[in-house]
This record gives C-alpha cells, sequence and structure tokens, in this order.
C-alpha cells in the first residue's frame, strides 16, 4: 500500500517517486489545494475508502497518510453521504 | 456613461423592487424550486422568476427558446435598453455592441448530452450541438434581437466576466470604435459548478456569510445584469437619464493557483490600485466598495487583507459589501449585477448590507455594512471581482455631475 | 518607421509561435503552404481532419501541472513558450506583473466539461474527480496559460469561433495602448473533442473526403484543422528599448455584427472599413488578402463580396489567400495563422497559392494562382464566425512605411 501512495502522490506533486516519506506534502512538496483536492480523489479511488472532512489534516506526510488509509481501511463502511474532498480549497 | 440598467435576480427583475430588496437585506437564498443536482441534498440557492414581458418573442426558434442563459441575457439586455429609452437609426445601431460575459455559458446543452449518452452514447449527440455549445451564440441572440451591428463579444474570465466586459466595452467606446455598448454578464444554476464547488468543500452547507466568523462556503444564484454605455457628448446630446460614469478600472492576474486567490490579497489590492491610478482618484475618496465577497474562507480573508493594504491608510474605513449575500454568487453575471448596484448606490445615496453577517469574523475586522442597508453619501464606488485562475478586475464608477 | 497619426503607439508583433499539423517551424511551414501542400487528410469516416501528427507537450515545455491539462490547454501553452522564446521575452525582461495574456478559445474546455459532466451523471458526485471542474469552464485554458507563464497584468478569453483570434488581437492592442501590460501574448488554440468534430459532421458542415476546397463553385464544406499559434505584442518603443527588430505593426482592427446571415457580407465590410479608418489607409493601400474561407457555400460567397465591395476598384489587384485550404478551419486559432500566413507573404515576397481552386465562385477578386508574388505593404486579414461575428485587421511587415 505504501509503495502505490508513493505512486500516486509523486505523480500528482509531479517529483521523483523516491521521496522522503517524513517530507511534509505541502510545505516539502508544493501539494497545493488544487492538487490536494485531486490526491484526495485518487486515494478514495485506489483503496475504495471515504476520507472524512477531518482526515485531510492528518495527511501531512507520506507515512501518516499510510497510517490513515490503513485506519480507514479497517474501520466500518462510510455512510454514504457526499463528503467534501477537503475543507480548505478555494 | 451608465444610461441605462437591467437585471434579472432572485431579488427582483425590476430596478426599485431590486433597489428595495437588497437595503432591506432580505436573503433570497433558500432550498431550490426548479434545479438539482446529485449526490447535493438539500440544495440550496437563488432562482429568478421571469415574467410575461421577459417572454422570448415568436420568431425565436425553439433551440434558444430551451436556453435558459440566453432567456437571461436576453432579458436583462432588453430592460436595460428600455431604461435607457435608446432610440438609435439604423447608423447608430451599427456602431453600438454587445459585451457579453459568462462563466459557462448554456452549460445546460452538455448537461443534457451528458444525460443522453448514457442511454445512447455517440448517437447522442445531435447537429444543433455544434452550434450550442459555442457560447458565441448567446451573445449573438441578444444582439441579433437588439439589432446590434456593431462589435459583438463573448467574454469568458470566470467570475470576473461581468466587469471584463465592463472594462472591454469601456476600452471600445473610449477609443472611439464604438458609441454605444450594452455590457454586462448572465449565468445560469448548473450541475458542474454545484458538484464541483461541494467537493472542494466551497459550497456553503447552509447559507453563505460572506465576512462572518462561521462562514464555509459559496450559494449560488442564478441571474444576468447589463448596462447601457453611452459615450458622453451621445448620451447628453439626446438627453439620456444617466446613472453613473464608468469612470476606469484596474486589471490583476495572481497567477498563483488555479482556484484559490493569493492569500495575501496581492491580486485585489494590485486591481483596486491600478483601477485608482488609472483614474486619478485617492483612496479616502471612494465611498462604497462593493465585495466580491462569495462567503469562503480563503476569499474574504484576502479580500480584507486587500482592504487595508489599499485603504489602510485611511481615517474611516469605507464601508464594502457583499450583495451576494442576498441573491447568491451569480458567477458570471455577478460583477454585472454589482454594477447595477453601484449605480443605484450612486444615485439613491445608500449602500447596500452584507446580509447574514450576524458574527463577523475578527480577522475580518471591516465595516461590511452588516444586516440592513443605510443612507450615506455616495460620489464613488469601486465594484471588485475575482475569478478562477485569479484574475481579478476593479470598475471605477463615480456619479454624475 | 512612421509614427501612426494621430498619435497612437505603434503596436508591434515581437515573437510569433505556431503548431500546426504543416510543423512548427515558420520557414517549412511558409514553404509548404507556397508548394501547395494541404494538411487535410481523409479521416475513417470520410470526414477530412487535419491533426497534430506526434504532438508531446514535453518537447516544447516542463510545466508543473500540464499533465492535468486538456490538449488544447498544452497546445496553447507551448504555442506561447515558442512566441515567447521567439521575442526573446526571458522572466527577467519582463517582469512578470507587465506581462499578460489574451487566449481565443470558444471550444478548448468543452471536451474537459463534457468528460466532467457525463462522470457526475455516470457514476456520481464522489467518484468524479473534483480536480477537473476549475479546467471545464472557458476562462480555464486562458487562465493556465497564464499561470504557466506566470502572467500577472491580465488573463482574459474570447469566444468568437473563427473570428476569435483577431478579435484577441483587437483587444490585445487596445490593452497595449492603455499601458495595462509592457507586453501581451496573443494565443488562439484549437484542438476539436470527438462530440464536436461529431456535432459538425452530423451538421453537414464538412466536405466529403478528397472534396475540400475554398472559394470554388464545387465547395461543398469544410474540414478541421487542429493548431495553436500565439504572438507577443507590445509598443514599437519598448520592443526597440529591448533591442528586439520587430517582425511586424498591427496597423488597425475592426469588428461588426450580422444580426442575419443575409447581411454577413455588408458587416464583414463595415469591419473592413473600421480596421482601414483605424489603420488611416484605403483600399488602394492593401497588397494582400488573407481571408477566412473555409469552404462553407454561403459563407465563402458573404467573405468574397464583402472583399469586393470593400477593395472596390482595386479589387483585381492585390491577391487574395486563404490559409483554411491548406491548414483547415482552426477556429480559435485561425484569424493568427491568416495574420501570420500574410506576414510570411509580406516579407518573402512570394504568394501561398489557394489549392485546389478550380472555378472561383465569386468573380472580381485575383485569387492567388501558383507563382503571384506581391510587394511590400499593407495586408488585410478577415474573418466571420458561424454566429456572425465578422472581424477585419490590418497590419505591415516591419519594412513598410
Amino acid at each position: 500500500m505504501e509503495e502505490t501512495l508513493r505512486t500516486i502522490i509523486a505523480k500528482i506533486v509531479e517529483t521523483a517517486s523516491d521521496f522522503d516519506g517524513d517530507a511534509d506534502l505541502r510545505n516539502d512538496l508544493d501539494l497545493d489545494s488544487h492538487r490536494a483536492v485531486e490526491l484526495v480523489f485518487e486515494i478514495e479511488r485506489a483503496f475504495d475508502v471515504r476520507v472524512p472532512d477531518d482526515g485531510f489534516a492528518q495527511m501531512r506526510t507520506l507515512n501518516k497518510t499510510v497510517r490513515l488509509v490503513e485506519r480507514l481501511k479497517g474501520a466500518p463502511a462510510a455512510p454514504s453521504d457526499s463528503g467534501t474532498v477537503c475543507k480548505d480549497a478555494s | 456613461m451608465i444610461t441605462g440598467c437591467g437585471v434579472v435576480t432572485a431579488a427582483g427583475n425590476d430596478l426599485s423592487s431590486f433597489w428595495g430588496a437588497l437595503l432591506s437585506g432580505t436573503c433570497f437564498i433558500g432550498p431550490l424550486k426548479h434545479f438539482s443536482a446529485p449526490g447535493i441534498e438539500p440544495i440550496l440557492g437563488a432562482e429568478v422568476e421571469l415574467d410575461a414581458r421577459d417572454g422570448l418573442p415568436a420568431e425565436v426558434d425553439t433551440d434558444a427558446r430551451r436556453s435558459r442563459a440566453g432567456q437571461l441575457a436576453l432579458a436583462a439586455s432588453r430592460r436595460a435598453l428600455s431604461d435607457a429609452a435608446l432610440r438609435h437609426s439604423a447608423e447608430e445601431l451599427e456602431r453600438t455592441g454587445l459585451a457579453l460575459g459568462t462563466t459557462l455559458g448554456e452549460e445546460r446543452q452538455v448537461g443534457d448530452l451528458s444525460e443522453r449518452w448514457a442511454g445512447s452514447g455517440p448517437s447522442s449527440v445531435d447537429p444543433g450541438f455544434y452550434l450550442r455549445s459555442d457560447n458565441h451564440h448567446l451573445a449573438s441572440l441578444v444582439a441579433a434581437q437588439c439589432g446590434l451591428g456593431g462589435s459583438v463579444q463573448l467574454c469568458a474570465a470566470a467570475c470576473s466576466s461581468g466587469n471584463a466586459s465592463m472594462a472591454s466595452a469601456y476600452d471600445l467606446i473610449s477609443s472611439g470604435a464604438a458609441d454605444t455598448m450594452i455590457a454586462g454578464g448572465v449565468d445560469t444554476l448548473t450541475r458542474s459548478i454545484y458538484c464541483g464547488f461541494q467537493r472542494m468543500g466551497a459550497l456553503s452547507k447552509g447559507i453563505c456569510r460572506p465576512f462572518d466568523r462561521r462562514r464555509d462556503g459559496v450559494s449560488f444564484g442564478e441571474g444576468a445584469g447589463m448596462v447601457v454605455l453611452e459615450e458622453l457628448e451621445q448620451a447628453t446630446r439626446r438627453g439620456a437619464r444617466i446613472y453613473a460614469e464608468v469612470a476606469g478600472y484596474g486589471m490583476s492576474n495572481d497567477a498563483h493557483h488555479v482556484t484559490a486567490p493569493d492569500p495575501s490579497g496581492d491580486g485585489f489590492a494590485r486591481a483596486m490600485t491600478q483601477a485608482l491610478s488609472s483614474t486619478g482618484l485617492s483612496p479616502a475618496s471612494i465611498d462604497y466598495v462593493s465585495a466580491h465577497g462569495t462567503g469562503t474562507q480563503y476569499n474574504d480573508a484576502a479580500e480584507i487583507r486587500a482592504m487595508k493594504t489599499v485603504f489602510g491608510e485611511c481615517a474611516k474605513q469605507v464601508p464594502m459589501s457583499s450583495i451576494k449575500s442576498m441573491i447568491g454568487h451569480t458567477n458570471g453575471a455577478a460583477s454585472a449585477i454589482e454594477a447595477v448596484a453601484c449605480a443605484l448606490a450612486l444615485t439613491r445615496q445608500a449602500v447596500p448590507p452584507t446580509a447574514n453577517l450576524t458574527e463577523p469574523d475578527p480577522d475580518c475586522d471591516w465595516d461590511c455594512v452588516p444586516g440592513k442597508g443605510r443612507e450615506a453619501r455616495v460620489e464613488r464606488c469601486l465594484n471588485l471581482a475575482a475569478g478562477f485562475g485569479g484574475f481579478n478586475v476593479c470598475v471605477v464608477l463615480t456619479r454624475f455631475a | 518607421m512612421t509614427p501612426l497619426p494621430g498619435g497612437r503607439p505603434p503596436i508591434v508583433i515581437s515573437g510569433v509561435g505556431v503548431i500546426t499539423a504543416l510543423g512548427d517551424d515558420l520557414d517549412a511551414l511558409r514553404e509548404a503552404l507556397c508548394s501547395g501542400r494541404r494538411a487535410v487528410v481523409a479521416s475513417a469516416d470520410g470526414a477530412g481532419e487535419a491533426r497534430i501528427p506526434d504532438f508531446d507537450s514535453a518537447r516544447y515545455a516542463t510545466i508543473r501541472g500540464m499533465r492535468m491539462y486538456n490538449r488544447t490547454t498544452r497546445l496553447g501553452i507551448c504555442a506561447t513558450k515558442l512566441a515567447l522564446v521567439d521575442a526573446a521575452m526571458e522572466a527577467d525582461s519582463c517582469p512578470s506583473e507587465e506581462l499578460g495574456v489574451v487566449t481565443a478559445s470558444t471550444s478548448g474546455h468543452l471536451g474537459t466539461l463534457i468528460e466532467y459532466d457525463r462522470s457526475l451523471v455516470a457514476v456520481g458526485l464522489q467518484r468524479t474527480n473534483p480536480a477537473w471542474m476549475p479546467l471545464a469552464i472557458p476562462s480555464a485554458p486562458g487562465a493556465m496559460i497564464a499561470l504557466s507563464f506566470g502572467a500577472k497584468a491580465f488573463s482574459m478569453t474570447l469566444s468568437q469561433g473563427a473570428a476569435s483570434s483577431l478579435d484577441a488581437l483587437g483587444l490585445g492592442m487596445r490593452l497595449i495602448e492603455s499601458r495595462r501590460a509592457r507586453a501581451c501574448v496573443v494565443v488562439g488554440a484549437f484542438s476539436p473533442c470527438p462530440e464536436l468534430s461529431l456535432a459538425a459532421s452530423r451538421a453537414g458542415m464538412f466536405a466529403p473526403a478528397g472534396e475540400f476546397r475554398v472559394f470554388d463553385r464545387r465547395s461543398r464544406g469544410t474540414a478541421f484543422g487542429e493548431a495553436a499559434a500565439a504572438v507577443v505584442l507590445e509598443r514599437l518603443d519598448d520592443c526597440q528599448h529591448r533591442g528586439k527588430t520587430p517582425m511586424a505593426v498591427l496597423r488597425g482592427y475592426g469588428s461588426a455584427f450580422a444580426t442575419r446571415p443575409s447581411e454577413l457580407s455588408a458587416a464583414l465590410a463595415r469591419a473592413g472599413r473600421a480596421a482601414l479608418r483605424m489603420a488611416t489607409l484605403g483600399s488602394a493601400d492593401i497588397r494582400l488578402v488573407s481571408s477566412g474561407a473555409n469552404g462553407l457555400p454561403e459563407r465563402d460567397r458573404s467573405e468574397a463580396r464583402a472583399l469586393v465591395a470593400l477593395l472596390g476598384d482595386a479589387a483585381a489587384q492585390p491577391p487574395v489567400v486563404a490559409a483554411k485550404a491548406s491548414l483547415g478551419e482552426c477556429v480559435d486559432a485561425s484569424g493568427l495563422l491568416q495574420m501570420l500566413v500574410a506576414l510570411f507573404a509580406l516579407r518573402s515576397g512570394a504568394v501561398p497559392p489557394i489549392p485546389a481552386l478550380d472555378e472561383p465562385d465569386v468573380p472580381g477578386l485575383r485569387y492567388a494562382r501558383p507563382h503571384m508574388t506581391v510587394d511590400d505593404g499593407h495586408a488585410l486579414a478577415t474573418a466571420t464566425s458561424s454566429t456572425g461575428a465578422c472581424s477585419a485587421l490590418v497590419l505591415s511587415a516591419r519594412h513598410a512605411a
């Protein structure tokens, strides 16, 4: 799963996939809010999870994102309301 | 000079009732009767009700009849022309043009295509789609119905389209390419925009509250706003009633991000500063600012920062309000409708409020005219608009003595 | 170079970039056109369409975010890069607040909007990529071009079909004259999405395979051509101050609207006269006409009649070229390409012939034939849109007085 996440993030921020797992996605890898909406979407699609509104705030680094997705995969099925992808865009 | 105004909005289509509704701080955003989007429940917004006088003439073809954006644009344009009492000869009409702005134009024909595609794939693409998907046909519809023979333009500048069209019209008249221009913008409620904003977390869960601490995003509205602009000598010669002068404008492009404004407010500030310097006006001389004020955390904060940058040295805070709080964010129509509100502020000597503003954000510590409008001495206004990608246009409107 | 009368500052072209189905090298393109090469080839379903072979945006520019943009946007970005390099406009020679962009784009966003909305209908809000929405509006290609190059003065988009890029040049001229920026990129790109091509085909717009011709009595329709073109506009003194030699001077621009198809000729003639007036020239001063004829019989006839009316006694003298006969109907890019074809001809003296023209439909014009030559001087470019917009531009190559 970490490999998949690493590949997804690398594609979206347009960097080589050997970036530091503790690098800050926003400050070090320049993940802006437009790319962030895409990232959450790709993660939800790849792992069939729903990232809750406050979930994005936990996605500060690749390693933290891995832990978040592991938690979400282990969680019971999310309710079927249409959540927002992340709250700090636009 | 602005010699005629026309609006179709949720707050009314008649100028007096529109103005009265704005001043009273009534909010027209609520549950939608005629529009829905999948996955958004409840869905709120502001809808327009056209009346009999806005009906399309019999000879307009069926495609155009089905176009909501076309109906709205034509309704506002005809109201503006009627308000201006323009009695142009055929020759004068050849020197009369149109600058129409929109964010998505007639999106419905793409919407229809998507729905039919689900059933029939490529065979759902009909021949008429070629012309209908061309947004210029909206400008063409209005110009043909109004008999305009001058320059007819479709300006696409996202939520700055109204102001961008007015700026373009202003330049065409100043450069002598046209004597009269109708300028403004139109947009409808669209699935793509509702769904896109919802997923970006930028659609309010309730009703937008610009500059409020609890603001959580945009509320949308449909609408159109058009003004008749005339060169001064022509306007005075025919004894036109002059609402206001378009004194000039400023433009800037953030070139910072695909959707979010530059958080420092630099883009807004540059547009306002350029508007002021192009007209030789000082910040202290401005009596009212019509804000972009969409109600998102980002936009409103950036806009206040810009106000402080430009007006920070002034003795008193210039009143600033967002009428989107009442009629919703009408996208390409917004800044055009707001220009009409400024024209009315200048003639009626009052400023409209920001509705739904009951707990001001401490970071938005500015006079945002909460609740109800108030009487004021209004000689000069700034009308500010910002579009996706960060294109900001600020138009200066002044009272004509 | 003599200054223009009336004190208007000369606006020049200081850089050019093109990407067409006949290549992106300006000299090779000129030679291809002069030798009668045509880009339009028959595609599988019999309708001709010219596509740019092997377009790879990475060959032209490495710009962050480009992978998200559709083909039209990437074409526009790459053509802009070519033009900026050609203009020797490195980042530090033009601070980004002094650079603006005017984009001609009518359907550049359409493919993205269709995919986005189709996805909303097919799989719902939750499973649709929200990052597409801001790219699905008509102002998006232009906004992304401005973002890619840090253009902070303005980003305006005009959606006027085949008249768009001449109108964009006119707008660019006005914005440079009024000092809204020190340099302005004017760019147009066209890459029809499958639905647009299908709709046009079903509307009967395309000539049968192998029968695409323009101005000819046997013309039976048009063919699309994928292309992008960009130029950099500046004031002459700014250009010279940088030590750059300009390639052309834009002398005049005019536009008008035809309220009915039967008015198209008259409206185009009016636009042409306005352009000549701005250039303070008469029709006898025109050495070459670069028309927008595209093979649609009624439109070609109207354009030819307008030229006969406009050129008057001089009608039998300047060669009339038709770039679209070689490159196809490139819609938003076509006006820029027409202007560039005129420029090549004026500078080299060699006139590109109109391929496959055997029997002109409308007599009285000197249609370009093989081996014609032209003296350096002024050229007129003309365009009409399927929605009634008519535009004209007058230009001269650098050595003209």
